[in-house]
């Protein structure tokens, strides 16, 4: 069973298709990289994993549930963190902690407390966090919940090289005890740190797949940045 | 319970948001004292019957005829400051005594009325503003000195051995009005119309503009969501969306609560401090004393059942406003988005029937139009109101329910919206699209 699947996957938005029969496998335990430029339809299907979205045609499921049919029961197995998600400015980093905590019914705090590394900032309004903290504080509470599968849109987008090289660190700690990640970026050197496996998406639908190792010697190229301006180019 | 949590988080970010403190909370307690003082303030302004009035009085006659009337000024409840023969700037010797108005007998008064032929007396009245006290005072001035002119006809009449009085009234007018069942009198009656404006009138106006405020909170729980780009977090969380809603709606209720408190306080004071008005109006329309209290019926009773129901009908009429402002907020892309729909979506339903409800009884407009009225909730919250103010409770009570049942519809409709992915996608802008 795969952590993440889909067959044939288009949505449209009016006449406009952002996915054109997309169709991935992600393995349970891998860290998955998407990678694409701007409105390839990255976050469309991140969208449609997370059961925000319904396909408009194929299917998508997560660990073999349908996110149309058991919306329910694909949200206790994800935690989403979208690309420019915001914070409750009136909340204190811990009370939102514990809120998340409260609604997914474990007893995590300590260990979200722990892997946001805010310390004593955790007891400020989060209003007053900068744009490091607040992702860090929504990717403890992203993992803290011990998800099956953690869909993170460019989770590092816009942070300092401090705050990004800890998030790093934070998904290859959780990758390793067993969580799966669908990871979207346009950071290829992040790409290649992190992740299993790589998807190339472009106008909507996977133009390259592979292990990045192996689709650097496959394409003879120096790394993925490489690789990315080449197939682009193509494409055009 | 897990959507606990939610709920609390909701209360919090909805108590922070000033707009809601001020808007909600605030400004009941403010506007409505403010509204209830000033219209007291006015009440007090509103020149009493016994109250005695400093005029002048220029005698250019000096003759017996003016003694006469100067006597009959008195007995109205004027004091007349004499000046004997003066030909100078009425209006400055108004102001060198301090007196709003003049009297000026002219030269040959007593002579004409010992001739039997009609005499001349001019009044000068200086008018301060354009306002309703004011021309109350100017119209109260003319009343007392054309008496005064009588009482001066009654005199000459006697003098030629007629009972002037009985012949300007040879028969009295006497009777009652029937008002939705009760007997009252055409000085109550008067009174009735004046504490329209105060109660009937003015107390729908304020809750209008009340609601349509309290409205926002709930679209603003929604826009902040989306603003605040914490929607998508929200809705992948392990729980129904139902809940979600369940927990938006409970928290803005909390704030409506705490809105209605402020607005029934502020509607108590306002209320009170109608009391020196009401009697005020009562006393100048019957000749009674100024202590003496209304009829009951007459104003708004401030009874215990009158004000619990009032307290449900504005619970409900908030409740109703804030699922109006959930659909606003789903339907829109952000905060002042969702804040303006809501009022758009509201002031028409508020001021439609507010505007025809003034004008008539909703029995008396044409079926089409009264169904459709009939069709909008805050109608109800109207004629709840005014069925009050007529202490038929019961009426009350199912106009209370109508209200009830509208809220329930607005709320599936929202619960509706709020599945699937329309809270994402569906947008409803105000802005005006810019040109290809």
């Amino acid at each position: 069973m795969y952590a993440a699947e889909t067959d044939n996957l288009w949505r449209f938005y009016g006449e406009k298709p952002a996915l054109r029969g997309l169709n991935i496998k992600v393995e349970e335990g891998e860290v998955f990289g998407v990678i694409g430029p701007n409105g390839a339809g990255k976050t469309t299907l991140f969208r449609i994993l997370a059961t925000l979205l319904r396909p408009s045609r194929g299917s998508a499921k997560v660990f073999g549930r349908d996110v149309v049919k058991e919306p329910g029961e694909v949200r206790k197995m994800i935690t989403y963190l979208p690309e420019d998600a915001g914070i409750y400015k009136h909340l204190s980093g811990l009370d939102f902690l514990k809120m998340m905590a409260s609604l997914y019914g474990v007893d995590a705090v300590e260990r979200g407390a722990l892997v946001s590394g805010l310390d004593d900032a955790l007891r400020e309004k989060m209003g007053g966090y900068s744009k490091g903290m607040r992702r860090r504080i929504l990717l403890a509470s992203c993992l803290m919940v011990n998800p099956r599968l953690a869909i993170l849109d460019e989770p590092t987008a816009g942070l300092d090289v401090e705050h990004a090289v800890y998030v790093r660190k934070i998904i290859r700690e959780y990758a390793s005890e067993g969580t799966t990640f669908l990871v979207s970026s346009h950071n290829m050197l992040e790409v290649s740190y992190l992740c299993d496996t790589v998807a190339l998406i472009h106008r909507g639908e996977i133009v390259e797949q592979g292990e990045p190792a192996e689709l650097l010697t496959r394409y003879g190229v120096q790394n993925l940045e490489e690789l990315f301006v080449q197939r682009m180019g193509e494409q055009r | 319970m897990r959507v606990s949590a939610l709920i609390k988080k909701e209360l919090r970010e909805l108590l922070m948001e000033r707009t809601i403190i001020i808007g909600v909370i605030l400004m009941p307690l403010i506007i409505l004292p403010m509204i209830g003082g000033a219209l007291s303030a006015a009440g007090e302004t509103f020149a009493r019957p016994t109250e005695e009035i400093r005029i002048l009085l220029i005698d250019n006659d000096g003759g017996k005829y003016t003694a006469v009337f100067r006597n009959s000024l008195n007995r109205l409840g004027f004091t007349p400051v004499l000046i004997s023969g003066s030909s100078g700037d009425i209006q400055e010797l108004m102001k060198e005594h301090g007196v709003l108005a003049a009297v000026v007998i002219v030269r040959g008064f007593s002579q004409s009325l010992a001739d039997g032929q009609r005499a001349s007396v001019q009044l000068f009245i200086s008018m301060s503003s354009a306002s309703t006290s004011e021309m109350q005072r100017i119209s109260m001035l003319e009343d007392r000195v054309s008496a005064a002119i009588a009482l001066l006809g009654e005199v000459l009449a006697s003098e030629r051995g007629l009972q002037l009085s009985f012949y300007n009234q040879p028969a009295k007018l006497e009777g009652n009005l029937f008002y939705r069942g009760r007997v009252m009198s055409f000085a109550e009656a008067e009174s009735l119309i004046q504490l329209y404006f105060t109660t009937n009138l003015l107390i729908p106006l304020v809750l209008v503009i009340m609601i349509a405020t309290s409205g926002t909170v709930a679209a603003t729980s929604i826009g902040l969501e989306k603003e605040a780009k914490t929607l998508e977090m929200l809705l992948i969380l392990p729980i129904r969306r139902t809940s979600i809603l369940l927990a938006k709606l409970f928290s803005s209720s909390v704030i409506a609560l705490i809105g209605t408190a402020s607005m029934f306080a502020g509607l108590l004071i306002y209320l009170s401090s109608l009391g020196g008005f009401v009697s005020m109006a009562g006393a100048s329309s019957t000749g009674a004393s100024a202590s003496e209290p209304m009829s009951s019926g007459l104003v708004f009773p401030l009874t215990s059942p009158a004000l619990a129901l009032l307290a449900v009908v504005l619970f409900v009429a908030m409740a109703i406003t804030l699922s109006v402002g959930i659909l606003a907020g789903v339907l829109a892309g952000d905060v002042r988005g969702g804040q303006q729909l809501a009022g758009l979506m509201q002031m028409p339903l508020l001021l439609l029937p507010f505007m025809l409800l003034q004008f008539t009884d909703i029995g008396n407009l044409p079926p089409t139009l009264s169904t459709a009225l009939m069709l909008n909730p805050f109608t109800h919250m109207l004629l709840a109101i005014r069925t009050i103010y007529e202490e038929a409770y019961l009426a009350t009570i199912l106009h209370i329910g109508a209200m009830t049942a509208f809220m329930a519809a607005i709320l599936a409709i929202a619960a509706w919206l709020f599945k699937g992915e329309r809270l994402l996608t569906m947008r409803i802008s105000l802005k005006r699209r810019s040109p290809p």
